[in-house]
């Protein structure tokens, strides 16, 4: 074959490759020209039949119209593939701002939301949660915290007893675990939180008849109240942020001396005075004090040698202030349209 | 307690703003809540005489005034004006403190140019019913705000028990204010030494209940009305003007904290007993009231019976109105502990209660004496001088011993033993120095100060809670927590995750719900607050049942809630407590919308308790049909975990949700969160498969009755290692399968861990596994 052959079939293959428009038509080509069976094959299997010295060049031009025909097969190819992928995407595209498939959400009740993060804190801070019962002992709950039975402490926590069952009562404050606690662990050092739920007998607005509280507790030797100053001061630097402006006034608890309360600056007028702060600039937050010695006695502990410091908060009312909620009735109706504000919007 | 600015002013002479006031007080201990400015916005008003009053019609009067720069003409609703009296005029153009603005009025043809004011309109006082009669010696024509020293500021403080035994008065307060400005401290009156002798009731006492008591007569001259100032003071501190010598006692009780009682010396029978109540014995209260009286009341009587309520609520009998001219008055202590229980039983809330039940210094009877003695005359009044004294004023205890060092080890704050005699000496205790010791005694006004702790805290106030350091304590290790608590939280939130809603339900509930639930209470409320609040609950279900209820009159269909809480139940003679979490489900998944709602049932309960027991790491889980009186006889199941009782779960029993008006059908779940505990395993990893798992589908007929946890646990000892999972993918009944029976179609995965399974291997495992299903179940292949 003379290379004027090979340029024969080139145009001949060129002018039949023209006429694939499509990836089937494509490889009907490259099997009718690329092929075991086709003209290139044939051509290049003949090259033994030519004269030795064209051998050479034809087998060149061969080999290069091979490759010619490929890249143009390749190129063609390529680009209806591309076509068909654009053709694709454009098919496919979706309207985005349609719904997502919607999933049952849960959440946690902001109450409990709350606890976890006061827990959360007060277990960096080195505290360790303890336990009580809720039906508690009358002595644990008043008078093993120096509040005997004709103290004017006991009208302010109205009690609920039980029938047939003398001596026991609803505990109304978390106190009463500090001492269980104590005689757990004395005469060793001791922090610990006690979280639970308090009962008193009140029911409007801002009193709920059960409620949650958080204790927190510290004895051991040399224990001042310097130090309780600092674990409040840390305590609402890391809850309320590091610049809240905080105060420990003085108060008064039967089972602290001296006793203290925490207010923090108000956050919702910035101290400038307010409703909610009653125009004072302050939020008080949390009771506190020096364990009273009798307490310290009764936990087990010598006051001689021992002393500690407490602190206690309501949780409903962190929660209510945290999370801007002004009826704390809404916490204990379990409604649907409350709860899904704190976690997880519905649709 | 009402604070006026303007009587710590009287007492202290210089004061700063009362801001600072405020601000000084709260960091003293004493808290103060709100602070409000009485007649605050009042303008334009001026002080006026009354020149002549004539009546327009029966109740209008028609009154000339004189301003002393002119005259003007008002007509008035009120009968106390008289011609010369003094009162306060608001003339056109003048604003009061609700914000109106006078203008000129027409009543029956007369104009009016402005009004006379009541203390009510100025804003400092609740009356109403009369124009406030001003002295006569105020300066006509002067500014009113500027005469009566408005607004008159009034500190709302909150009184803990700690204040309330010596600051529950004016002086008290004003003593902290002084310590806290470095001011002397005011005394007080000193105490009263009255001759024994003069015409006055003889009284005896029960010492036990009254320890001292003192009595005087006093003598009506010419009376006057109660000064202006007095009115005020009683005003602002929330109390009504009454009758001037009454309003004298009931000044000194906030001035001074003493509670004094005016008899009508006219209306007494014969002599007087302090002493204990009959049980059952009755006496009309002043406001009406008929109380039945138990024995450790103290009442004070004379001869035909009780005529007070000591230390609470005289009675109508004696008592004083405003033609008395002469007044037996009573100045005693009465013992705490009595009036605190009788005012709690009671209900009897009174100013005098309120002081007597926190104790008062020996002396201070004594010093009010005193008082009122110096005050009568400016009512015209004056105290005779005959007296009574029963019983003896207590004496307080030594000094108290107290170690300096353990003073500064209790507060943190490096102070030395003179700098706490000097603390001590600002809030009125003297300090000496007895060695490395100090001997403190309290002023007379401290009877509430008896131990070093209580010192301790004195000097705290004294020096300012702002001297505290802030040091962290040392280091403690960390006690071991409960594993409960963390638990409890693990747990809510697992089931959170499977789409459930934490909420919170009391534990106090209805008995009847409980009982209507299977679950009767066990421990109930003596005093509860109503009689849906009278039971300790003994399941989390009666919550989340009125939590569906509430959910559902409010539209809501969807509801997947979680509780977890203590029940209660009863042994012997204590409390068990038991933690608890709880689901209920009911209605769709999600609401309607693009995508189907999926409606829930029995499965979707089951479902979502074994995912979230998944995630708690709790297996082995088995569900046997159960006998619940609260749910669904055919619809429930005790969970297990091997052979642990993990809890129930069902569908809420029909009757039971008619019963609680719920329309819809309710799934409920309760789990005891310890034996979830117990069960929960520390999860072991197992070699990856190396050899391929066979797929083998597997269809058998059986018996409707055969549940299909037999035929799995049939199947799983038949097969045994070989077997990674089965899927039961088809329940059907109905034809072609005969009737009474039902077709199971089971996905199997086969698997071994030694070697690649063949078809015969399969072969041989599916006929094995047949023959065992047809013996021990009746299954035949389909």
């Amino acid at each position: 074959m003379a290379g004027s052959s090979v340029e024969e079939l080139r145009e001949s293959a060129l002018a039949a490759l023209a006429a694939a428009t499509d990836l089937e038509g494509i490889q009907a080509a490259r099997t009718a020209w690329l092929g075991r069976k086709g003209p290139i094959v044939d051509a290049l299997r003949s090259i033994k039949d030519v004269a030795p010295e064209e051998r050479r060049s034809l087998g060149l031009a061969l080999n290069q119209l091979r490759d010619e025909i490929e890249a143009t097969l390749g190129e063609r190819e390529r680009r209806l593939e591309e076509e068909a992928m654009s053709l694709r995407l454009a098919q496919e595209r979706l309207d985005v701002t349609l719904p997502g498939r919607p999933r049952a959400v849960g959440g946690p009740h902001p109450l409990r939301m709350a606890e976890a993060e006061l827990v959360h804190v007060l277990r960096e801070i080195g505290f360790s949660v303890a336990q009580g019962p809720e039906v508690e002992s009358e002595h644990l709950n008043f008078e093993a915290l120096n509040i005997p039975a004709d103290h004017p402490a006991r009208e302010m926590q109205d009690t609920f007893y039980l029938s047939d069952l003398p001596g026991l009562l609803l505990r109304t404050h978390t106190s009463p675990v500090q001492v269980r606690a104590m005689r757990e662990h004395a005469p060793n050092p001791l922090r610990v939180i006690c979280p639970g739920r308090v009962y008193r007998r009140d029911d409007d607005v801002t009193h709920s008849p059960v409620f949650h509280q958080i204790e927190g507790l510290a004895v051991g030797e040399g224990i001042g109240m310097h130090h309780l100053k600092a674990t409040l001061y840390e305590f609402a630097r890391r809850l309320f942020g590091a610049d809240v402006r905080l105060r420990l006034r003085p108060s008064y608890f039967p089972f602290t001396e001296p006793s203290a309360e925490l207010d923090v600056g108000c956050p919702f007028c910035g101290g400038k005075g307010c409703r909610v702060c009653k125009g004072t600039g302050f939020i008080e937050v949390l009771g506190s004090g020096m364990v009273h010695p009798h307490v310290l006695r009764e936990g087990g502990y010598d006051p001689a040698r021992c002393t500690g410091f407490a602190f206690g908060l309501g949780i409903e009312r962190t929660a209510m202030l945290h999370y801007g909620i002004d009826d704390v009735r809404l916490l204990y109706t379990s409604d649907l349209r409350f709860l899904s504000q704190f976690q997880g919007s519905e649709a | 307690m009402k604070v006026p600015y303007s009587w710590l002013q009287q007492i202290l002479r210089s004061l700063p703003g009362p801001e600072a006031v405020a601000q000084l007080l709260t960091a003293q201990g004493l808290e103060v809540e709100e602070v409000s400015r009485l007649g605050q916005g009042l303008a334009g008003a001026m002080v006026a005489r009354a020149e002549e009053v004539s009546q327009l019609t029966p109740r209008l009067w028609r009154v000339v005034l004189s301003t002393g720069r002119g005259e003007a003409i008002c007509v008035t609703g009120a009968p106390n004006v008289h011609p010369g009296a003094i009162v306060p005029y608001a003339p056109p153009g003048s604003v009061l403190p609700d914000g109106r603005t006078l203008g000129l009025a027409e009543f029956h043809g007369q104009v009016s140019q402005g009004m006379l004011l009541s203390a009510d309109e100025i804003g400092i006082g609740p009356d109403h019913d009369g124009i406030l009669l001003l002295p006569q010696d105020a300066p006509l024509g002067q500014d009113l705000t500027e005469y009566l020293g408005l607004p008159e500021v009034v500190f709302d403080v909150a009184l803990t028990p700690s204040f309330a035994q010596h600051c529950q008065n004016i002086l008290g307060v004003a003593r902290e204010l002084a310590a806290a400005l470095g001011l002397p401290l005011p005394s007080g009156a000193k105490p009263w030494q009255p001759a024994t002798t003069g015409q006055v009731p003889t009284v005896t006492a029960d010492p036990s209940l009254c320890p001292l008591y003192l009595g005087a007569r006093l003598v009506r001259g010419d009376e006057r009305p109660t000064p202006l100032y007095v009115q005020r003071m009683l005003w602002a501190a929330g109390m009504r003007p009454l009758i001037p010598v009454v309003d004298l006692t009931n000044y000194v009780m906030l001035e001074m904290g003493q509670p004094l009682h005016p008899f009508a010396l006219g209306r007494l029978a014969g002599g007087i007993a302090v002493r204990s109540a009959r049980p059952g014995e009755e006496i009309e209260t002043l406001d009406g009231v008929v109380r039945v009286l138990a024995e450790g009341d103290i009442v004070i009587a004379d001869r035909e019976g009780p005529v007070a309520l000591a230390g609470m609520m005289g009675s109508a009998r004696a008592e004083v109105s405003a033609d008395t001219a002469e007044v037996f008055l009573e100045a005693a202590l009465f013992r705490p502990g009595a009036i605190a229980s009788a005012m709690r039983r009671l209900g009897l809330r009174s100013e005098a209660a309120q002081r007597f039940a926190h104790g008062l210094p020996g002396s201070l009877p004594a010093r009010a004496m005193r008082r009122m003695a110096e005050l009568l005359p400016e009512i015209g009044w004056q105290m005779a001088p005959g007296a009574v004294q029963a019983g003896q004023e207590p004496q307080p205890p030594g000094p108290i011993d107290v170690d300096p060092l353990y003073v500064q080890g209790l507060l943190g704050i490096d102070l030395g033993p003179e700098e706490q005699v000097h603390a001590l000496a600002m809030l009125g205790f003297t300090a000496e120095r007895k060695g490395a010791r100090l001997a403190v005694t309290p002023p007379y006004w401290r009877i509430d100060v008896a131990e070093p702790w209580d010192v301790a805290e004195e000097v705290l106030r004294s020096v300012g809670i702002d001297r505290l350091p802030e040091t962290l304590p040392p280091l403690a290790p960390r006690v071991a927590e409960p594993p409960l608590y963390a638990f409890g939280v693990e747990a809510l939130a697992a089931f959170e995750a499977g789409g459930y809603r934490d909420a919170l339900s009391y534990s106090l509930c209805d008995p009847g719900e409980l009982l209507l639930l299977g679950r009767p209470a066990e421990v109930e409320i003596a005093n509860p607050l109503s009689g849906d609040m009278q039971a300790l609950r003994t399941t989390l279900w009666q919550g989340l049942l009125q939590a569906v209820r509430h959910n559902l009159a409010r539209g809501r269909q969807e509801i997947a809630l979680c509780e977890a809480g203590r029940v209660f139940h009863r042994k012997g003679d204590e409390v068990a407590e038991e933690e608890r979490i709880a689901l209920v489900l009911s209605g769709t998944r999600v609401p309607f919308g693009r995508f189907d709602a999926e409606s829930v049932d029995f499965f979707s309960l089951k479902g979502d308790v074994e995912a979230a027991l998944g995630r708690l790491r709790i297996g082995g889980l088995s569900f046997v049909p159960s006998a619940d009186p609260a749910l669904h006889p055919g619809r429930q199941a005790e969970v297990l975990s091997g052979d642990v009782k993990l809890g129930v779960l069902g569908e809420l029993h029909p009757a039971v949700a008619a019963r609680l008006d719920i329309g819809q059908r309710v799934w409920l779940a309760e789990l005891s969160s310890a034996a979830l505990l117990e069960v929960r395993t520390t999860p072991q990893a197992t070699a990856l498969p190396r050899f391929p798992a066979l797929i083998r589908d597997l269809a058998v007929v059986v018996d409707q009755a055969v549940p299909y946890g037999r035929l799995r646990q049939v199947l799983r000892a038949a097969l045994g290692e070989w077997l990674i999972a089965e899927t039961l993918f088809d329940v059907f009944t109905g034809p072609p399968v005969p009737d009474g029976k039902k077709s199971l179609a089971l996905r199997l995965t086969l698997q071994s861990a030694e070697r690649t399974l063949t078809e015969a291997d399969a072969e041989a495992a599916l006929a094995r596994a047949l023959r065992a299903l047809g013996e021990q179940c009746g299954a035949q292949r389909r």
